[in-house]
Formats: C-alpha cells, structure tokens, sequence
C-alpha cells in the first residue's frame, strides 16, 4: 500500500513538473494516443510507419479507437529503447521496436508487459488462428521466457523481423570464373573460393579474393551457429542448450558431457570450425585483408560493386543497401546483381549420417542438388541413400539462422495505451502486416506464415535478392528450421552456458596471419572450463540443481 | 524506501488514512472480530513454517500452550498461530515471569521475546528438491513492541499470523567473560496473554531447563558475508550500525566478514580495526573474525615458470599491517587473536578458472607471513614481546598456521591443490566418504552452503534444514561454515549491481538470480525506528542448530574422558553420528522431517542429561546389520543397572569402573526406539531415541521380471545362493546374465512394480549383490521420474569380488506422492579412470533388496 501512493504522488510531482516547466512539446498520452519508437538500422524505420498506417485504416481499429493518435520516434541509438524501460517514470512511448536484448527485460513483475494472454493467445485479427500458431514455430521457441526452470513458457516480446543470414554471392564473378553451380556443400565453396582465386582477373578484383567481410559487423560468425547444428542435428544442438546429454543408450540426463566428442572424436562445434579454418586461412587468399579494416557499409559497398563474389549478410542486405545503390546509379556506376543463397551444408555430415549411405562429397552434393530441385527420391544422378540418411541431410538444408529474435517489439508496463498496443502487435501477424512489411524493405519478411509462391502477387514485388529467399523459405521443398534464440534457457540465461568460452574470437583467430590456434584448441579450452564444478554452479543457478 | 519516498508516503499515508477513516469505521463494524469464537488460536510444531494465507489441517494444530525442554545456556522458540475469522483491527501479546517448581525462583519476563512473523511473497520456487508451494512465507520476526508501536498489531481474516517467543536461557556473564551466572534449573510454568479487546485468551506455559549446559564459548567459526549494501536499507552509513550487525551476528554465534566499511589502510584504520576485532573476539561467543582483503593489481612472477603475469590479488600491505596491529593488539590484552583471525579471497576459482589467481595468492600469502614472522624474531619489540621467546614462539606459530585458516570457497581439485590448504566447498562436496575423505588432512574444514536438499539458506526452505546444518558439522567435524551475504538489501540486477527496493518488508523476497531469499537474513530495523537490524526466522533456527552443535561437540568430548578413564575403546562418532541419521544422509537433509528433527533433539538432551548424570550413560557403539537390527554398546558407571523398555538388560560385561551393555532394537514396527532408563540417587534418567521406521525385505524372487533391456538384455533366473552365502541354507538368489556389448558399458533397466511402488519416506536401499567376478564391477544408477524424461545420477557402487552390500540413498530422487520414480537404469562396467573398453559377458547374483522406512 505504501509503495502505491507513493508511486501516485511520484507520478503526480513528475507531470506538474513538466507543466511547470513550460515544455515545448507536450505528447498526449491517453488510452488511445499510441506513441512508438523504432530503431532505425538494417530495416530501416519506414516498415513500421507503413504498419502503423495500414493499422489505422482498418476498420475494426477505427471503430474500435475512434480517437486513435500515433507519433512515433526513430533514431539509430541501439539503446534508447532499453534505457526507456531502465527510466520508466520518464518513459511514455507505448511501443518500443529495439534491437541488441530487449528481450531481457523479460521478468515477472518486470518492466515490459507479459503478452502470454493478451497476444499470443489471441486470434490474429480477422484471421481464423491464433497469433501463437501464426508465429513461426522456431520463434515460438526463441521467444519464450522461463522463469525458472521448471516454469511454463511465457512472452513478453513479439520479433519483428525474419532476420535470416546467408550467402550473398555475386553471380556474374562465379559464372565469369566457371563456377556454373552454386555451391552446396562447404567443400564445394571452398572449391568455387579456389577457383576464384586461380582467375584474378575474373574475380573483380586484382587478387583473386572470393570474400569480403568487415569485421566490424560479426556476420561472418553467424556460419558457426548453422554449421554445428547441421553436424550435430537439431536435436542434439537445442539439448545443449538445456545442460542435456543423451547416452548412448538412450538416457537423458544433465551433464558436462554435452561438451564431449563423439565417436569419432570429434563433434559439431569443432568441425563447424574446421570450415572456418578452411575458408579463412590467411595464406589461401580467399579473404580479403580489407576485411579488417573497411567498416561494415564499405564492404557492402565493395560487394554490390562487384569486387567480391561471396559476403555474409542478411535479408536486411538488400533495404539497407537500397539507398547506396540508388546513388552508384545515378553517379552512373555498375551495380551489381546480388543475391542470396543458402549457407552450404558442412560436408563433415556424412561421416555422421545415420547409415554412413554417402560415400563423397560429390554423392552429398548430388543429392542437395536433388533435394533443392524438388525431389524426394531416395536415388538419383550421382547418389543413392537410405532414407534415414536423406532425412538428416534434408534437415541440414532446412536450418536458418535468424537475428529475428534480438529484434524485439515490447510494450512497458507503464504504457498508458496498452489496450491499442496491444491490437497493433495483433495486427503484426495479419498478411496484411506481412505484406506491408515486405514492400517496406524491399523484400524483408515478418517471422510469420504467409503463403507464398511466384504466382503470389508479392513475388513480382520483390527484389531478386529476395524472391529465391522466400521460395526456399515458403514453398514447401524443405521443412524450414530457424533456429531459435537459445539465450532464454535457463542454463544460459542464468548458468552463462556457451558452446564456445572464446566465440567473440574465432573470425579474428582463423583470418589472422601465422594463427597456429586450432579448433581443437577452441574446444578443449572451452571444456576445460565447463568442469564439474562449474556446470553444477551454472546448474544449480538455473534452478536445475 | 529512500528517505524521500518514505516521507511521501508517509505523507500521503496520512491523507489517505483520513480519507478512509470513515470507511474504517463501517468496516470495523461490519468485519472485525467481536468473540473468542471467531478466533482460532492453535499451536503446532515450533518448527513449521506456517504459510499465511494458507489453510491447514486440523491435524497439525494443538491447542495453544507452550511446553518446552531445554538445555541451560541456549535459546529456544516456541509459535502461536492466530487465525480470526474476522479482522483484528489490535491485539496485544503479554509475557509474564514464570515460576519454578520451587515456588520462589522466577523465570523473569525480560527473557521471554515476543515476535511478530512478517511474511514475503515467494511467487516462483526454486528449491524443488523441498517439494515447497508458494506463497506468503514468514521470515522476519518484528519485536513486538515495534509492530504495536507501528500499528501493524492487526491481522486480516482468515489469515494465519504467526507470533514467535523466544527463550532465553543463556547465563549472565561478567565483564571479561570469565564466570557465569547461569539460570536455575528445573521446571517453570506460567502464562503469555493474548488480549483482542473483546476477549483474552491466557497460554500456558511451561519451561523445563535441563542441567545440561550449552557452552557459552563458539567452538564452530563462521565467516558470513557482511559487506552488503545494508546501508540501502537503514539509511545509516555509521559504524554503529556497522556494529550492530555485527553484534547481531556474533549474538547468533556467527562470525561477520567485515567489520568496517570503506576501509582504509592509513594507520588509523588500522588501529581502528585491531581495537574493534578485540571488541568483539573478546567475547567466547565471537569465536572468529576476518582479515579484510581488499583488491590489488600486482604483476606476479609465476615460480615455476618465471613468466611474469599481471593479475588481481589482495593487498598486502593492508594484510601485513592488519596482522601486526592484531599481534599488537593480542600481547597487549593477552588474548591470542591471530589465532582466531581468518579470511577468504578467491571465490570458486576451479569454476571460474583462476588457476592464476589462487597460485598467486598463495606465494603471496607465504611472502606476507614470513615477512611478519622475520618481524617477530628479529624485532620482537615491535609488538610487546621482547624477552618473551615462549610469546614469540606462539605468535609466529599462530601467524605461519594461518594459511590452514585461508578459507578457498571451491571443491578439491588436484590441480589447485598445492595452493591451497583450506578447502571450503559447497556442503555437497561432504555428502560421501570418498569427497570428505579428500579434506580429511586438513587442519580445518569448512564448507559453505548449497542447495536443498543440502544445507540451503533460502527462504522456501524447511527450518529443519538450517538447524540440522551444526549436526552435519559436528558429525564431520566441519570446524567452519561460510555464507555469501547476510544483509544484501536490493534486487540484483543483470549487470551485477542492486537497485535499492522501496520497502523491505514488501516485496518480493526475489532478490537474487533463482533463489528466494538469498543473500540477507536481516531486514532494516531502522524502518521501526529500531537501531538494531531485524532478523528472520532463517537465523534462528541457524542458531539453535549450532547451540546443538555445542551440545553434540561436549558430548564428544565427554566421550573422549571417559574413554581415556575406562581404557575401553568407544566408537564415539558412530554412536553420534547415529542421532542424526534421522535427520541426513551425507549432507543431504529430509524434507519434511520437523516431528522427527524435535524427537532427534530431545534425544540428544535426554542423551546429555545422562551423561552428565552420576552414572555416565553413554552409547559407546552402534551398528547396523543391513537387516534392520541396530545393536548398541551402553556404558553405565558403578552398579547402575540399565533397562531397555523397562526390562533389565542382561547382555552385559564388567569393564573397569562400571558395564557395558549391549541393547539390540529390530525395525520391525512403524516406529522403532532405543528406549533406556536407569535409576541414581533417587532419581530417573531416561533415554528415548527413534531408531527409525520398518524395514522390508524383498527376496530375489520379487525381481525375476524387474530387469529388462536397456543397451544389453539380461537373462534372469532364480538359483541356488548357498555357494555364494554359505551360511544361509536354502536361499536363492537372481542370477543376472549380461551378454557382451561393444559399448563401455553394460546398461539394464530395473522397473515393475518394486520400483513404482517406492515412496517418499523410502529413504534408501540397501542391495545385497555377489559379485562372482575376478575383478571389480562399477554399478551407477540413475533414475527416472514418472514426470519428465531426464535421468537422475543417484549414485555409483563399486562391487568387489565376493559378497556386496550397498546403499542407495533416494534422496537425490526427491520422490513424492505424486512425483514416482518410472524406473533405474544400472550401467554396468569394469571400466575405471575413464577408460571406454566393450564389456564382456558376465554374471552378478542378487540376493535380497532391504527397503528402508524413514
């Protein structure tokens, strides 16, 4: 009782401060005044005002809020938003649309509103499902709060954006230095870099680099968190997350030994950094050396220019080079035609596949080969496996990996429109929202279901960046995986599990001239640390203990 | 709250309370109590927690009185529940002097403390193992003069409001602690009062102090974190308040980490420091107190590699001169306080990986002692002991023996362990004889606390638990108990820092990643215009259970005398150890356990009221025999003839100064006692202690179909076991025939209806195997829980060759009435130091499954 009033008569001091101080700009702030802030980075801002707009016209948000008011706010401070909920009192934005960990504001008695009921459990307005079932399914995983252990999932954040990293490759420079297919294995890639790097002159640039990657933006580390869970499988991938060991006879149980190796001596985690080792070894010459020092626009730039065949980015690539490539034109300079594709599935799986049915490298990639084109047979041109086999290299080219969940849209418990908020994060899953979205940024998607095919009327709409993106995400070839943001479970959350103790360091260590580190060396350091102790500690944190 | 805050609300509280008076009033008529019968006031067990908003079974309640019996010297409480069925908009609670039987000697009412129970939230449980609901849980115990000075003497209907009373029976003591004078003994009654306005309700009371005394000196250290942010809550930054934590730790027989704040190392701070530890370390009860040691950046030259690192360590300048000032200080008031000095650095450096720092951190530490010990020798007069080489020996003795004082909060690990002498684990890293047999050389050991169901200092937590935590100790002679912060006063934040919280008293108690409670065990009396901190329910039965600790060490060393008088050997610690069997095993605590906890303990004061009795009663030895026979060796002086049930005990042979009876008690009904008694000097002693429950056992035909495939698949067949037991005729035993497996180990799954069967007060098996095998044969088990698909580690046996019989303790199952066990998975191998070799076919034979009943 004590702490309310005091809260009504701090609230009280707060607003006739503001009146007595004679502010310029005073916000109205009713149930039906919706005010949102928006990061503007990669996306962009405009998505969101489209939204905003689109949300005001329909009809059930007029009759239902015949005074609705929206402003909104943008800036690219990556923190405004969390120092918003650090500052409630000072705080009147109903929406927050941030990035860089939002979502850990999530808490019981927190400062951001559990959508659990008023959104996820509710039907996507006038669609016959519910907001949960819209959502991604993966998302569902990467955005559930626990907390503890042993609670039910909740939410407390919706994702706003898809998010999913790949390949961006430059077709003109593999068609010029005879790379007629994309790669689809890493040993495949790792040929089309050699390639490049046998015709200089054909490479776009004078020495034969096939990668440019600015350092400053990370993106290239995002290959790891592909490549493990295609070695090691899904299954086994999200265990880890959870502290969870399966024996080889079957046992669950929770243990340090999801840091051991397999059979082979080997594991998911080491092999996704012998590829690193590979593509980056300094003395192969695929990266350029640029890498190191050009910041993240300028390599961008240095790729739709046509240097560069191969970059890592995102499906944001293409909105946020929109502007840059506007310009290239009008000073009348080459733009270059860039696409996407999918990270190559690591050729190390075959050693782990469950009957071992691949023999090579070239029977995996025939059978990728088959698989993207469509077809479900268990033989082909140049492969024939079991179908326990196929299965696991099918779910190998499913997986995606997505910054989707770090994109969080909230709504502080302060907010004084909640009820509006709230319909408008509803209205985020509509296939209107979603196709919105997608003009917005030139082909970026929500972490939504939508149905989608060339003869959709969106497909013409898009950019070519995008339209191969969403028929591989959307037209049913494969059962795609995002792979969900894991820093929600418990033992990382609170027990600071991580598959690598040196992670932040592993592009920087295998790109570095003279590195003698090897994956090996990455993992057993990490191992090192997760001794018993320690993973009883980070167990007994995560109230698992 | 923030000074601010509180005069705002305090302000607004005045508004508001003048704005709803009216209400209040119609209120007041409509919902308040107006009879005794719309009240019910119960007691129960003083150990409960009694949930507030929760209703309980009748069974649990009694009617109110207080009857208690206790050792001289201690403290000890006793509850009174009020539930109304209509508001108390005032009561009153009113202790009176008691009366000994003597008619004359009073038990004044000054030594009675009346409590009010001030209950936290706790919405979230994190100490699964307890089994333990949500709710409102009480923790703080308000005085009561406060709440009825604060208004807070009303209670909402059909809520329970707890009242705790706590006796005091510790002796006046004089000005230097050298004599006591300790209350009479005997039997005292009287009446606390409760008064509602409309009616009274009178309690009776009656107090028996047994002539057994709680020594007044500590004999256990503690070091309990006390640099908190205190401060955040009482809005006092002086040291008196300082102090007054700090003596309200020492009043608990518990030892602050630090004494000052904001310490300094000019001379002053110093001297301050040696002046306040001798304060303190003067008084038995404070039996330790810390070196304070703050952070330095130091570049170490590595010994044994000579590569030069730049790490954090403690600051040695402030070490030595602390340590100077102490030697200083204890010449001077001759009282050896180095002695009594300890400190703690590197926290949990395995789990962490400061190989580094704990390297570091001992050669400095060897640097900084022999820097101080050449002082001694070579400027004796520096510290007042010139011409004095017996001080000088003591002292330099005291300062080299500090590195077995120098407190490491990790388990062993071999690595760290030419750097460190004082190992203080989590209290789970004493749960087995292999882990404590790895402390065994040390010169104190120490552990710190863990999580349920091991000594656990958390909110949601059984008293029991806390209490048992002197048991543990006194059983393996842990000298030292360590807790992280007692007085942490904010809501941790991710970023490793606290924000203050607006009301202490009402919030919720989450203030620390996944635990309830975690990090304070006071609460700002400044909030109640008290100078002193407010303490919890936590603390006290912290305390009782080290006050039973002192009881546990006397008995010990009572034993010892007369072992070394009679020339008889006593198997002092087993006979001990056995009281607390009931209440743990290894170092994990049953839940649930509070009417066994209160048998346990008038048990150990019948026990040391018969040893201090003429006659000397004491359990030389106790064994068990697998089959729920415990025998026990009974020392009695002079002629006293002992009865067991009231019958006579016959078994008996002459020793030296007296007999030596052998008593045998079977676990053969629900509840079993070792029931003693003897007459002296007119008087009786009696000796009451649970044995435990019943016991089953399953012969090798209940498991013909238990063991199915998991990795291997057995073949089981019932044959002869007289090779194997040749002094059992006609048995059969399960032969178990495992094939040979490519995989390290040879995994089976025991199920069926044995398993499901099992229930929570199962609290372990006994398995007889045969191992018919040359070699040695690892068993571990892990089980199942109907309710989820992870496997627990329960534990891991090692059959030698020849006839096995091992014990598996459930606990770690934490099975329940609706929480069963599905199954065990037995990974069999002859596999040791982590090698992965294919397992060839082999046979193991068992004999019978002893199931053991609390």
């Amino acid at each position: 009782m004590k702490k309310i009033m005091a809260l009504g008569l701090s609230a009280l001091l707060v607003g006739s401060a503001v009146c007595a101080s004679g502010c310029s700009k005073k916000v109205a702030n009713g149930d039906q005044d919706l005010e949102v802030y928006i990061v503007n980075k990669g996306y962009g801002y405009q998505w969101c005002v489209d939204l905003l707009d689109l949300f005001k016209q329909q009809d059930w948000v007029k009759e239902k809020y015949p005074n609705l008011n929206i402003s909104y706010t943008y800036n690219d401070n990556r923190t405004f938003a969390q120092s918003k909920l650090s500052a409630p009192k000072n705080n009147t934005f109903d929406l927050l649309f941030g990035i860089d960990g939002l979502q850990g504001a999530a808490a019981k008695n927190g400062p951001i509103l559990d959508l659990t009921e008023v959104v996820y459990n509710q039907k996507v307005p006038g669609e016959d499902i519910l907001f949960k079932d819209k959502l991604d399914a993966s998302y569902m995983e990467g955005c559930a709060y626990y907390e503890t252990a042993k609670s039910p999932a909740q939410y407390y954040f919706i994702p706003w954006a898809g998010g999913m990293s790949g390949f961006c490759y430059n077709k003109a420079i593999l068609d010029a230095c005879g790379v007629t297919e994309l790669p689809v294995t890493t040993d495949e890639f790792i040929e089309a870099c050699a390639k490049i790097k046998a015709n200089p002159s054909a490479s776009g640039n004078e020495n034969g680099y096939s990668i440019i990657q600015s350092s400053e933006a990370g993106y290239f580390n995002d290959l790891f968190w592909i490549l493990w869970p295609q070695y090691d499988g899904i299954e086994k991938w999200k265990n880890f997350y959870s502290g969870l060991y399966v024996d080889e006879y079957g046992a669950t149980s929770y243990s340090n030994k999801i840091f051991d190796d397999n059979a082979l001596g080997t594991n998911g985690r080491v092999e996704a950094l012998k590829v690193f080792e590979q593509i980056l070894d300094y003395d192969k010459g695929y990266l350029s050396p640029n890498s190191h020092t050009d910041n993240f626009m300028v390599s961008q730039t240095n790729m739709l220019s046509g240097k560069y065949a191969f970059h890592v980015n995102g499906d944001w690539f293409d909105n946020e080079m929109a502007k840059t490539r506007a310009d290239m034109k009008t000073a009348g300079q080459a733009v270059s035609d860039i696409r996407m594709m999918n990270i190559p599935v690591i050729s190390a799986l075959k050693d782990v596949l469950p009957d071992l049915s691949v023999e090579n490298d070239n029977e995996l990639r025939a059978l990728i080969k088959a698989m993207d084109a469509g077809s479900t047979a268990l033989s082909g041109t140049g492969y024939e496996v079991t179908q326990d086999d196929f299965d696991r290299v099918k779910e190998a080219r499913s997986i995606v990996y997505s910054i989707g969940a770090g994109h969080a849209g909230v709504i502080p418990t302060v907010s004084t429109a909640q009820s509006v908020a709230i319909d408008f994060l509803r209205f985020m899953a509509t296939d209107i929202a979603f196709e919105g979205y997608a003009k917005a940024t030139g082909g970026s998607t929500l972490p939504f279901k939508y149905e989608f095919s060339k003869e959709s009327s969106l497909y013409s709409q898009l950019t070519p960046f995008h339209q191969d993106r969403l028929l591989y995400l959307s037209d049913g070839r494969y059962d795609i995986y995002t792979l969900p943001d894991m820093d929600n479970k418990p033992m990382v959350r609170y027990g600071g599990l991580v598959p690598l103790t040196n992670y932040k360091d592993i592009y920087s260590t295998f790109s570095a001239s003279g590195n003698t580190k090897t994956p090996k060396d990455f993992n057993d350091e990490t191992k090192a640390n997760w001794n018993d102790g320690a993973f009883k500690l980070a167990m007994e944190l995560a109230g698992l203990a | 709250m923030n000074k601010f805050k509180r005069l705002l609300s305090l302000g607004i509280c005045g508004m508001m309370m003048f704005s709803v008076a009216c209400k209040d009033d119609e209120v007041e008529t409509l919902n308040t109590v107006t009879s005794a019968s719309e009240v019910q006031i119960w007691s129960c067990l003083p150990t409960l927690k009694i949930l507030k908003e929760k209703e309980y079974d009748e069974s649990i309640k009694t009617e109110p009185a207080i009857d208690m019996v206790v050792a001289n010297g201690e403290y000890e409480n006793s509850q009174i529940i009020i539930t109304p069925e209509k508001d108390v908009t005032e009561y009153t609670v009113t202790a009176f002097d008691l009366v000994h039987e003597d008619g004359e000697t009073v038990f004044p009412k000054d030594r009675i403390d009346v409590y009010k129970q001030k209950y936290m939230i706790i919405e979230s449980i994190f100490e699964t193992a307890t089994g333990a609901e949500t709710g409102y849980y009480p923790d703080a115990i308000l005085p009561f003069d406060a709440a009825v000075k604060y208004k807070e003497n009303t209670i909402v209907a059909n809520e329970n409001q707890g009242i705790t009373f706590r006796f005091d029976m510790t002796p006046t003591a004089n000005e230097d602690y050298t004599e006591y004078d300790w209350v009479k003994a005997g039997v005292y009654t009287g009446k606390i009062k409760l008064d509602f306005k409309v009616f009274e309700k009178e309690i009776p009371v009656r107090l028996e102090i047994l002539d057994v005394r709680v020594s007044q000196e500590n004999n256990l250290l503690t070091i309990m974190g006390s640099n908190g942010s205190y401060q955040n809550g009482e809005l006092n930054y002086s040291q008196d308040m300082q102090d007054a934590y700090t003596q309200a730790l020492i009043d608990y027989r518990l030892a602050p980490s630090a004494l000052m704040r904001n310490r300094k190392g000019d001379a002053e701070s110093v001297q301050f420091f040696a002046d306040k530890a001798y304060e303190f370390l003067r008084n038995p009860k404070c039996s330790n107190l810390c070196f304070f040691v703050k952070n330095e950046t130091v570049i170490y030259t590595d010994p044994d590699t000579n590569e030069e690192i730049t790490l954090t360590s403690f600051d040695r300048a402030l070490f030595m001169a602390d340590m100077r000032a102490i030697i200083k200080k204890s010449v001077e008031k001759n009282l050896n306080m180095v002695d009594k000095m300890t400190a703690q650095y590197v926290d949990e450096p395995v789990s962490h990986n400061r190989f580094n720092e704990t390297k570091a951190q001992w050669f400095i530490l060897q640097e900084c002692l022999e820097t101080i010990v050449s002082e001694i020798e070579n400027t004796p007069e520096e510290f007042g002991l010139q011409d004095n080489p017996e001080g000088q020996a003591e002292y330099i003795e005291s300062v080299r023996s500090f590195v077995d004082r120098f407190v490491v909060t990790e388990h062993y690990n071999e690595q760290y362990a030419p750097y460190v002498k004082c190992w203080c684990p989590n209290a789970n890293g004493y749960d087995t004889p292999e882990q404590r047999a790895q402390y065994a050389e040390q010169k104190q050991k120490w552990f710190y606390h863990s999580k349920a169901p091991y000594p656990c200092f958390n909110t949601e937590v059984d008293a029991v638990n806390l209490r048992s935590i002197g048991w543990i100790m006194a059983e393996y002679d842990v000298k030292g108990l360590l807790y992280w912060a007692t007085n942490i006063m904010g809501r941790f934040m991710k970023d490793n820092k606290y924000a203050p919280i607006d009301d202490y008293y009402d919030s919720n108690v989450f203030r620390y990643t996944n635990s309830n409670g975690n990090g304070y065990l006071f609460y700002p009396g400044g909030q109640y215009g008290l100078d002193v901190p407010v303490s919890t329910l936590r603390l006290e039965a912290l305390r009782d259970g080290l006050e039973e600790y002192e009881l546990l060490y006397a008995l010990e060393q009572t034993y010892t005398d007369i072992e070394a008088r009679t020339g008889e050997d006593f198997n002092t610690k087993a006979s001990i150890s056995e009281l607390g069997s009931a209440l743990y095993n290894g170092t994990k605590i049953y839940n649930k356990n509070d009417q066994t906890f209160l048998d346990t303990r008038s048990a150990l004061l019948q026990l040391a009221n018969c040893t201090a009795s003429p006659a000397q009663m004491c359990i030389m030895d106790s064994q068990e025999d697998d089959y729920g026979k415990n025998t026990y060796k009974v020392y009695l002086k002079g002629d006293t003839v002992l009865k067991s049930n009231g019958e006579e005990v016959t078994n008996k042979k002459q020793v030296a100064d007296g007999y030596i009876y052998t008593v045998e008690v079977m676990r053969s009904q629900e509840e079993n006692l070792l029931n003693l008694s003897f007459e002296i000097d007119g008087q009786t002693y009696t000796y009451k202690q649970s044995v435990g429950g019943k016991i089953a056992i399953c012969d090798a035909s209940t498991f013909t179909t238990s063991f199915v495939k998991q990795g291997v698949k057995p073949t089981l067949s019932l044959v002869d076991g007289n090779a194997f037991y040749p002094s059992e005729t006609g048995i059969q035993v399960l032969k178990m025939s495992l094939p040979n497996t490519n995989t390290p180990d040879q995994v089976i799954r025991f199920e069926g209806d044995f398993i499901a069967g099992l229930q929570p007060e199962n609290r372990k098996l006994i398995l007889h195997f045969y191992n018919p095998n040359e070699t040695d044969i690892m068993i571990t088990f892990k089980g199942k829980k109907k309710e989820n698909g992870i496997y627990i580690d329960v534990t891991t046996i090692t059959l030698t060759p020849g006839q096995n019989s091992v014990t598996l303790d459930l606990s770690a199952l934490s099975i329940t009435e609706t929480g069963i066990v599905e199954h065990l998975l037995l990974y069999i191998t002859d596999n040791k130091d982590g090698t992965k070799n294919a397992q060839v076919a082999r046979d193991l034979y068992l004999k019978d499954i002893v199931v053991y009943y609390n």
